[in-house]
């Protein structure tokens, strides 16, 4: 009666074999059950006595495959531990630092060519001269006005009277003059002569009042702006120095190790 | 539960050397090496099919192995090394995917410097003919899935219980059952005299 189920179980199932059941069975690890259940099946159907057959024969093959004899021994040597060492546990800082120093040089020479450039008046007095000399070809040539500079930043070295040029040369004043008012309002001729100690000429002390009040304005505002400045080059010279040595030192630490 | 090792030694002083080798102790761990590194090396040769890919892998393995020591907190010390092989494996194929198909690094399956296995009794055409056995069998285990392939290989090859197969690939016992049983019938299909033929380009 139970065969006779069973036989019905099986003609009426779906024809595909149990491939996880005939495997196991292989290695012997079905449970009994499961096995007296799979023999039952095997013993009517001739596709699963076949497939049963090639898993038997692949198992033997992969069985016999020769276990290797690896050419050379796996222990560790302290160096090679060393060398393999991973560079995953750097910290964020070591990471950047490289790129951090490259930053913080960039930066500081940007703020060091700034800083140049808004003092020395070397940029600017040049350009301001040969506009200068462009509008009054005859006068003195080669020195820059040393009023010119003057007015534009007041810390500019005193070079120009040392040299014992007039501060209010006439293009002197005519480039102040130029920049206080507007240059259509006051001819270049006029304006010099008005740039003199007497300066009766409304215009003129108009002129004279608001080049100093900016020039007080500029020294206060400049002297704090350029505190900050300094500061900030500073901080930023130190954060590059110190990345740049970290970055060295790490460098060495780590050729030192694996050599 | 204790397997004995595919070798029939029991490694008598394992336990010592897996505690002072968790404490840092090289020469401990070195101890370990020499124990299990017949397996490791087999796993990773059959894996990759290649006996210098084999070699680094295992030295990989090694290496990341002493490294997580302190990790190691399974039943079995063979199967958690077994694992990390797996996955020293699994990077070596990742590179060698991403590599172009023409590099000349990139072996043809089981062709590649095959492992010196000679026995010195069988005479020369039995061994060319069970050289030729054990290509056929190293090139169509490389055609199965990873998976299918490391359950294959450690079932078959090196006798591994389902046990300790699933501890190394952190699956169930049913799901190792499945995987040797899928891998083992690719292979009768892929192995079969006019079979699914190999489809090399």
């Amino acid at each position: 009666m139970e065969c006779v189920k069973r036989l019905l179980d099986f003609v009426l199932r779906r024809h595909q074999p149990d491939i996880d059941a005939l495997s196991e069975h292989l290695d012997g690890r079905l449970a009994a059950s499961a096995a007296a259940e799979l023999q039952a099946h095997l013993a009517v159907c001739a596709d699963c006595r076949t497939r049963l057959d090639g898993l038997r024969d692949v198992r033997a093959r992969l069985c016999g495959m020769p276990l290797a004899e690896p050419a050379r021994s796996f222990r560790l040597s302290r160096s090679a531990i060393e060398a393999a060492r991973p560079a995953a546990p750097a910290s964020t800082f070591m990471r950047f630092a490289p790129a951090l120093s490259a930053a913080a040089a960039l930066v500081f020479a940007i703020a060091v060519a700034a800083d140049i450039y808004s003092s020395g008046g070397g940029g600017t007095g040049a350009a301001r001269f040969s506009a200068q000399s462009a509008k009054a070809p005859d006068t003195q040539g080669a020195v820059p006005a040393p009023g010119t500079a003057a007015a534009a930043a007041p810390y500019a070295p005193p070079a120009g009277n040392s040299k014992g040029v007039p501060v209010q040369s006439p293009e002197s004043g005519a480039a102040t003059d130029s920049r206080a008012a507007p240059v259509s309002a006051t001819p270049p001729g006029s304006s010099a002569a008005e740039n003199g100690p007497a300066r009766e000429s409304p215009t003129g002390t108009t002129a004279l009042l608001s080049q100093n009040e900016r020039q007080s304005n500029q020294e206060g505002g400049i002297s704090a702006g350029r505190l900050a400045l300094r500061i900030a080059e500073a901080l930023v010279a130190a954060v590059g120095i110190g990345a740049a040595a970290v970055t060295v030192g790490s460098r060495m630490i780590k050729r030192g190790g694996s050599g | 539960m204790v397997h004995p090792s595919p070798e029939g030694t029991a490694p008598p002083n394992e336990e010592a050397l897996l505690r002072d080798a968790r404490r840092g102790d090289l020469d401990a761990f070195n101890g370990l090496v020499e124990l299990h590194q017949r397996p490791a090396y087999n796993l990773c040769l059959r894996m990759l099919g290649s006996a210098t890919a084999a070699e680094d892998a295992t030295q990989d393995a090694f290496l990341s192995a002493f490294r997580h020591m302190g990790e190691f907190k399974g039943a079995s010390f063979r199967a958690w090394l077994m694992r990390i092989a797996a996955n020293a494996c699994t990077d070596e194929l990742r590179r060698r995917a991403r590599r172009p198909v023409t590099s000349l690094d990139a072996p043809a399956p089981g062709s590649d410097d095959p492992p010196d296995v000679a026995d010195p009794a069988a005479g020369p055409e039995t061994e060319a003919l069970r050289r030729e056995e054990e290509e056929r069998v190293q090139a169509a285990l490389l055609r199965l899935p990873e998976d299918q392939r490391l359950a294959v290989v450690m079932c078959d090859l090196q006798g591994f219980a389902y046990e300790e197969i699933a501890e190394a690939m952190r699956t169930s016992i049913g799901t190792v059952k499945s995987r040797i049983a899928r891998g083992r019938e690719k292979l009768r299909r892929v192995l079969a005299p006019g079979g699914e033929q190999i489809k090399d380009a």
